[in-house]
C-alpha cells in the first residue's frame, strides 16, 4: 500500500487520458477493471471517485480514440468493453512522448539539485 | 435483510432524480455497482459513495459534450444520443404517437396541396405557356416534383398500407427492432418532413418561373 503522500487531484485529472490509454493498448477491458487495475499499480497513490472514469471513457469515446460494446461475461453479467482504435493509438504515442519529455527535464533538473 | 436488486433499483431512482437520467449511464454504472458486489447494505452504501454524486457525475458527463451524429440524433428529434441501449426502450405507443404527431401537419398540408394547390399551379403554368416537359432545365426539375407529388397522391392509399404492413411485420417478427424503433421512426420522420417541405418549395419555385408568362 502506498505510504507517501496522496498524489494531487490535479496530476490524477492530467493523467487519467493516458493512463486509460495505456492500460486499453494492453487490449480490450470494462471500467471496473481499469479502476482496479490503475489502484493496483499506483498501490493507492492514484485515488480516484470511481464513477469519474466513465465520463473520461465516453470523452475518448468521442474523439473517436476509443471504442465500446456491450457484452455478457461467463456469469452472465453485461460489461461495457473498451478497445482502443488506431487513432487512439496514435494519440497515446503523441501523449507517452509529452510525458516522457516532462519526466526527462523533470529528472534532469532534480538529478543537478543533488549533484 | 439487504436485497442487492432493491438497493440498486433505489440508487437508480436518486441518480435519476439527481440529474443522472441517461439509461445507458445508469447501465454502465449499474454493471460497475455489481462488480464491486455487496452483501450489506453498508457496503453497498460505500460503493455508491466510491461512484459519486449525481450532481458532480452529470458535471463531469456534460463536459463530455456532443460529436456531430450526437447533434444530428437530437435535430431528428432523438434527445438521447444513446438510442440503442438495451434495458430501456421507449414504449411503442409513444414512439408512434409523437411520430404522428411530427408527422400531422405536413401530411394535412400535403393533403390540401394536392387537392387544392396543385390543380391551379398546373393551370397557371398552362395559361403562362410552359411546356408539360422540356429535355433538362430547370423547369423540368421543378414539374418533375410536381408530377412526384401528383404520383405519391394517386399511391397514398397504398404507399400508407405497404408502410403499415411493413412496421407491423416488424413489430411482430423482429426481435431487434424495439431497439431501433426509435431512431428509425424519428429519422423517417424527419425525412418525410423534410420532403414535404422540398415539394412545397418546389411548387413555388414554379409559380416564380411562371408569374412572368402570365397575361395581364
Amino acid at each position: 500500500m502506498h505510504n507517501g503522500p496522496m498524489i494531487r487531484k490535479e496530476l490524477v485529472a492530467a493523467s487519467a487520458e493516458p493512463l486509460v490509454l495505456s492500460l486499453l493498448e494492453n487490449g480490450e477491458s470494462y471500467g471496473y477493471a481499469i479502476i482496479q487495475d490503475i489502484k493496483n499499480r499506483s498501490e493507492g497513490a492514484l485515488q480516484w471517485t470511481d464513477g469519474m472514469l466513465y465520463p473520461v471513457l465516453h470523452r475518448l469515446e468521442r474523439k473517436g480514440w476509443i471504442k465500446s460494446r456491450w457484452m455478457e461475461s461467463d456469469t452472465g453479467r453485461k460489461r461495457k468493453y473498451y478497445s482502443l482504435k488506431q487513432d487512439g493509438r496514435k494519440a497515446h504515442q503523441k501523449q507517452r512522448e509529452q510525458w516522457l519529455k516532462v519526466h526527462s527535464v523533470l529528472a534532469g533538473l532534480w538529478k543537478e539539485k543533488h549533484v | 435483510m439487504f436485497n442487492l436488486e432493491e438497493a440498486i433499483a433505489e440508487w437508480r431512482r436518486q441518480m435519476a432524480a439527481g440529474g443522472m437520467s441517461d439509461p445507458e449511464i445508469l447501465d454502465e454504472l449499474e454493471s460497475h455497482l455489481r462488480e464491486a458486489g455487496a452483501g450489506t447494505q453498508s457496503e453497498f452504501d460505500e460503493r455508491v459513495r466510491q461512484i459519486g454524486q449525481p450532481k458532480a457525475l452529470k458535471r463531469e458527463f456534460a463536459k463530455v459534450g456532443l460529436d456531430l451524429k450526437g447533434a444530428m440524433l437530437i435535430f431528428a428529434g432523438i434527445p438521447n444520443r444513446y438510442v440503442m441501449n438495451t434495458t430501456n426502450v421507449e414504449p411503442r405507443w409513444a414512439t408512434y404517437l409523437k411520430a404522428t404527431a411530427f408527422l400531422a401537419p405536413a401530411i394535412f398540408l400535403a393533403i390540401v396541396s394536392a387537392v387544392f394547390v396543385i390543380p391551379k399551379l398546373q393551370q397557371i403554368c398552362l395559361d403562362a405557356g410552359l411546356p408539360e416537359s422540356t429535355a433538362g432545365g430547370f423547369w423540368n426539375l421543378t414539374h418533375s416534383s410536381i408530377v412526384g407529388i401528383l404520383f405519391l397522391w394517386h399511391n397514398s392509399l397504398l404507399i400508407a398500407g405497404a408502410l403499415i404492413a411493413l412496421l407491423i411485420l416488424l413489430e411482430w417478427r423482429s426481435g431487434k427492432w424495439p431497439r431501433y424503433r426509435r431512431a428509425t421512426v424519428g429519422v423517417g420522420v424527419f425525412l418525410l418532413n423534410s420532403l414535404i417541405l422540398i415539394a412545397f418549395f418546389m411548387m413555388f419555385l414554379a409559380a416564380i418561373v411562371a408569374a412572368p408568362g402570365l397575361r395581364p
